[in-house]
């Protein structure tokens, strides 16, 4: 029977995990470490940072990813660039801007590597090959910047 | 949607992003967005030119990341390269088949957008270029320039019975203006320029300044010793006799810039005289100051000499900051029982050939591969080169009569020089130029060893140095791994820098 960890965001909500999702977070992989864990441990992590949409959304990922292998130490040469992520991953990421950028900050605060990876990608990608402009029009941002 | 997206975004998480970026031109937009992003898109790029300077000096990793092209040049080693902005040019180049002869030169212009990594042919007008190889590009206001090389020639030789592809040097000059794409040709001063190919060439205050080069004809062997100067603007070339101890006469050796005044030429191989065949490999350092009206050649001191004096005599260096790095690939597969490695044999000329005065041009040289015939897997020094039917260890057999371009000649007894190679590690070997200038110091680093494809190439290949990277194009990868219908067989490049977080 696997353990059980209980994660509290924002707004009140409780979720039960699998420890062996939760601790794809580092965040909450040190905590567990520190705290120690009993069996019948009633302890409830708080993430004051991250609201239950988002990790949600962030645990819907570490549960498809919880089995993946590490990055292999030798580069494997394929046809994909560096830049591609899998397309489970980009269907998952086709979500709105707000959204997006709550992922990110919440795989930051988690400390949850591969997914940081691959929504910083996945913004990457939407700068990659843009003008000044376009770039400024997509992430709706004022030019408050005059060169020298 | 907020105002100001950017804001909710703290500094170390765009730099993450930033970094996965080509340090080109999606960086240089990014930096004019807003303040933020500018701060951080300079951070980025200076993380990124820092990381590599340290990788080159041992003192952080580097990683070798394989591009695989759709549209690119067709296999070729020996292409003329040169870095302007945002891309890669690339002209020419020889096509060279499995027994390292080569069978085709090509006079193609492409541009690699180093941005998003696709090559394009570039379709000038004008007067195009002879196809040709083991030439050199030098970027000069708006223009590239393109000297010397060698072409194919096909000539009739009653003595091998056939059609023979002769490799002879050219001595003509064309300039690419890029903004208007036209090809113009230099005719000139033609009488007087040496045809040379393999030679070194900087510029300098409107001057290209030729050094060494492979060049034909014993009077001619004695015009290597000399600095040749292009002047750009009136095409007119001068001889500089320079006063004193000068470096020897030498071609495939690294000619770098080192500011206005100097520059710095660093191993080859020495000219034998008398013959075609590759002297002893160099690793010497000279710098030629030219800063007073009395040019001089300095002899540098060189601390940690390289452990392989073959590296800076085969390979070209790049200049990457105050470094100038050879790659070092070394690696080998045990393929069937065999290692398996790269021998390059030289012939003697055929006494017979002499006798006929033909045009010293000609050039019977070849590599075999040949199975190498280890007595035990602990020793590794002892090579017995032997005649096998085993190509490669894979399939076919060794001609021993080569009927496809030598006709009717016997392979002579060769002088046998191997090169082994490791697995699939790489090393970057960097000579730090800093004290160069002042001190007439220059000091080896080697890297720690890097992970690359099997396939990166070890003959032929061009080295150029974008931002915070260092691209490898064209080439010759190790013969087993030239063509197998089990690979993907589409052209590669590859781009070494530091080893960043998200890979």
């Amino acid at each position: 029977m696997s353990k059980i960890i209980k994660l509290q965001t924002s707004d009140g909500e409780i979720f039960d995990v699998d420890v062996e999702v939760a601790t794809c977070s580092g965040l909450i992989k040190t905590m567990l470490e520190v705290l120690g864990m009993d069996e019948n441990d009633e302890e409830i992590v708080s993430l004051p940072n991250v609201s239950s949409a988002i990790l949600k959304k962030v645990l819907e990922w570490t549960k498809y990813h919880k089995d993946d292998a590490p990055p292999p130490e030798v580069d494997e040469p394929t046809d994909k660039s560096s830049h591609e992520i899998c397309s489970w991953d980009y269907n998952f990421l086709k979500v709105d801007q707000g959204t997006l950028f709550e992922i990110i900050l919440a795989a930051n605060y988690l400390d949850i590597k591969g997914l940081l990876v691959v929504t910083c990608k996945t913004v990457a990608n939407m700068i990659k090959g843009k003008s000044l402009e376009d770039i400024r029009k997509t992430f709706n941002i004022k030019n408050g910047f005059t060169p020298a | 949607m907020d105002e100001n997206m950017s804001k909710t975004l703290p500094d170390e998480i765009l730099e993450i992003i930033f970094r996965s970026l080509a340090p080109y031109s999606d960086l240089r937009s990014c930096s004019l967005v807003c303040k933020q992003w500018n701060r951080v898109a300079k951070s980025t790029y200076r993380y990124g030119i820092d990381k590599l300077y340290s990788g080159l000096r041992g003192s952080a990793l580097l990683q070798c990341t394989t591009q695989i092209h759709d549209i690119a040049p067709s296999r070729r080693s020996h292409v003329a390269t040169c870095v302007v902005g945002d891309y890669l040019y690339a002209f020419g180049g020889s096509f060279v088949d499995d027994y390292r002869d080569y069978r085709a030169a090509f006079n193609d212009l492409w541009k690699m957008n180093l941005s998003s990594r696709k090559w394009e042919r570039i379709i000038p007008t004008g007067q195009y270029p002879k196809p040709r190889f083991c030439a050199n590009l030098v970027h000069h206001d708006g223009n590239l320039i393109l000297y010397g090389g060698r072409m194919l020639h096909r000539s009739h030789s009653v003595l091998q019975g056939g059609i023979v592809l002769l490799s002879v040097p050219i001595n003509e000059i064309h300039v690419f203006q890029m903004e208007s794409c036209r090809w113009i040709s230099d005719y000139r001063t033609l009488d007087i320029v040496p045809h040379i190919s393999m030679y070194g060439v900087t510029e300098h205050k409107g001057m290209l300044v030729v050094t060494g080069g492979h060049i034909h004809s014993e009077a001619a062997i004695a015009e290597n010793e000399h600095v040749w100067c292009y002047c750009i603007e009136s095409g007119d070339w001068t001889k500089r006799d320079v006063e004193g101890p000068k470096p020897g006469p030498r071609r495939k050796h690294t000619q770098v810039k080192l500011d206005d005044d100097h520059l710095l030429l660093i191993g080859g191989v020495r000219i034998v005289r008398g013959t075609d065949n590759d002297g002893q490999p160099q690793n010497d350092c000279w710098m030629l100051d030219m800063s007073q009206p009395d040019w001089k050649w300095i002899l540098m001191t060189v601390d940690r000499p390289a452990e392989n004096s073959l590296l800076c005599s085969n390979h070209r260096g790049c200049k990457v900051g105050d470094n100038l790095v050879f790659l070092h690939p070394k690696c080998s597969m045990n393929i069937g029982g065999h290692r398996c490695g790269i021998i390059r044999v030289q012939r003697r000329r055929n006494p017979g050939l002499d006798a006929l005065h033909l045009p010293h041009a000609l050039e019977p040289h070849g590599i075999y591969r040949i199975p190498l015939e280890i007595n035990n897997q602990n020793d590794r020094n002892v090579i017995r080169a032997q005649p096998d039917v085993n190509v490669n260890g894979r399939r076919g057999e060794l001609c021993q009569d080569r009927t496809h371009t030598v006709r009717g000649v016997q392979p002579y007894p060769a002088v046998v020089r191997s090169y082994q190679f490791e697995k699939k590690e790489y090393f970057a070997y960097s000579l730090d130029l800093e004290e160069a200038i002042v001190k007439h110091t220059v000091r080896w680093r080697k890297s720690l060893p890097f992970w690359g494809d099997e396939r990166l190439p070890v003959l032929g290949f061009s080295v150029d140095y974008g931002a915070g990277e260092i691209i490898v194009t064209g080439g010759l990868p190790l013969p087993c791994f030239q063509s197998r219908c089990d690979v993907d067989n589409r052209e590669r490049s590859y781009f070494i820098a530091h080893k960043s977080v998200l890979s």
